[in-house]
């Protein structure tokens, strides 16, 4: 082994030990020097590449591939929801085909027919108390219209409106105040079991149902000159 | 924490010093050293699964990393040459230098001396502790051709520290 084989060896891997360096480190003194000088600096330099590590950098990258895995945990869980609710909202469209929208004269039939309880009802409201209830509907009662059984804010089809029973002459009469609900005229509705007009007011419409057989044009008179309406 | 949080955690632990020196010494920039970093081991959590065999983890990271910097630099950086010709550097290999001092500044700043190309199979040697033959493997080159590299790494560094005063003639060198 020459001197430059030597410290090219050397060079490439300062730990490397073998027999042939070994013995050229003892036959040449200048290489032996050359040797413990590369030795050193191998040191040195270790220590110069261990650069310090910034402070915390194993936690941000943890911290980094939590937050990571949070968000791909969402997205995974995200998008089988959402096609999950694809699949089921296309599912059900096809299985219920969509309902046309109750006309206003069916909403009030089966406005009474679900509320029918009111009908029992014997409050025995005052003049001043619907006033009061139905005065943010636009509606007002200037005189009395006989006994009220039931009175009280209700939902309608479209918005709130007022549900009133009123005492008729062969049995309770509901009477419906829906401001926002328009009517263009005035319309007679009737089921198997319930009879009544839906007619158009300043502020929207008014429905008066009864029980078959009743006769409620008295009724609508009477309501006609009772109870006015702001628009 | 289930067991893959557990072993990119122990992964983290493990690496994450060496792989931000590697860093740091291409880039030669902290906080650029720690993005590329960073990047490394999200890029790592995502393909966690295609590790099959945990003992090449710190080759894989490595790997990564490598092109992380590439991605980030473009293509130019990694492929530099060195400004000194090999025969200039044999020339300097001939020379037995009187004692230097070594000092870490010194060192440091004939760090900035060493082309990337050079510097790039010292570091994965000395920091990483990788022979020259896994070093070859990792970058696409012959092990000859790393023993290369980290020895003209090693002779340019001697060279910026200990002067170009006393260049002698081959003659010294015995054959």
């Amino acid at each position: 082994m020459n001197c430059l084989e030597f410290r090219r060896q050397l060079l490439a891997d300062p730990k490397l030990k073998s027999a042939e360096l070994a013995e050229h480190r003892l036959a040449c003194a200048a290489c032996a020097r050359f040797g413990a000088r590369t030795q050193a600096m191998e040191h040195s330099l270790k220590e110069t590449l261990q650069v310090d590590i910034p402070d915390g950098l194993a936690s941000r990258i943890l911290l980094r591939q939590r937050l990571e895995a949070r968000r791909q945990v969402f997205w995974r869980r995200g998008l089988w929801a959402f096609a999950a609710t694809m699949v089921l909202s296309v599912g059900l469209a096809m299985y219920f085909p969509r309902s046309a929208p109750l006309s206003l004269e069916a909403s009030v039939l089966a406005h009474v027919e679900d509320e029918q309880r009111h009908m029992l009802a014997h409050d025995n409201v005052s003049m001043e108390a619907v006033n009061q209830g139905m005065q943010k509907y636009g509606a007002r009662l200037v005189q009395a219209v006989g006994t009220v059984n039931f009175a009280m804010d209700c939902t309608m089809r479209k918005t709130k409106g007022f549900h009133l029973v009123l005492q008729g002459d062969h049995g309770p009469v509901t009477v419906l105040v829906m401001p926002g609900d328009y009517i263009a005229q005035r319309k007679t509705v009737a089921d198997q079991r319930f009879q009544g007009v839906v007619m158009p007011t300043r502020n929207g419409s008014m429905a008066i149902v009864a029980e078959n057989g009743q006769d409620l044009a008295q009724m609508e008179q009477r309501l006609h000159s009772a109870l006015q309406f702001v628009s | 924490m289930d067991h893959t949080h557990a072993t990119f955690e122990a992964l983290v632990n493990a690496y994450s010093a060496d792989l931000y020196r590697y860093s740091y010494w291409l880039t030669r920039d902290a906080t650029l050293a720690e993005d590329m970093v960073q990047e490394t081991f999200m890029r790592a959590w995502k393909g966690l699964h295609t590790l099959h065999d945990h003992k090449a983890a710190k080759y894989w990271l490595i790997t990564i990393l490598r092109r992380e910097i590439a991605r980030h630099y473009g293509k130019e950086r990694h492929d530099m040459v060195s400004y000194e010709t090999d025969a200039e550097l044999d020339q300097w290999l001939e020379v037995d230098n009187g004692p230097s001092e070594l000092d870490k500044w010194a060192l440091r700043r004939a760090m900035a001396e060493v082309p990337n190309e050079y510097l790039e199979p010292l570091v994965l040697q000395v920091v990483g502790g990788y022979s020259c033959e896994e070093i070859g493997d990792m970058l696409g080159v012959s092990s000859g051709a790393i023993m290369t590299r980290v020895c003209r790494a090693r002779q340019k560094l001697r060279r910026v520290l200990e002067g170009d005063e006393s260049v002698p003639s081959s003659k010294k060198v015995q054959s």
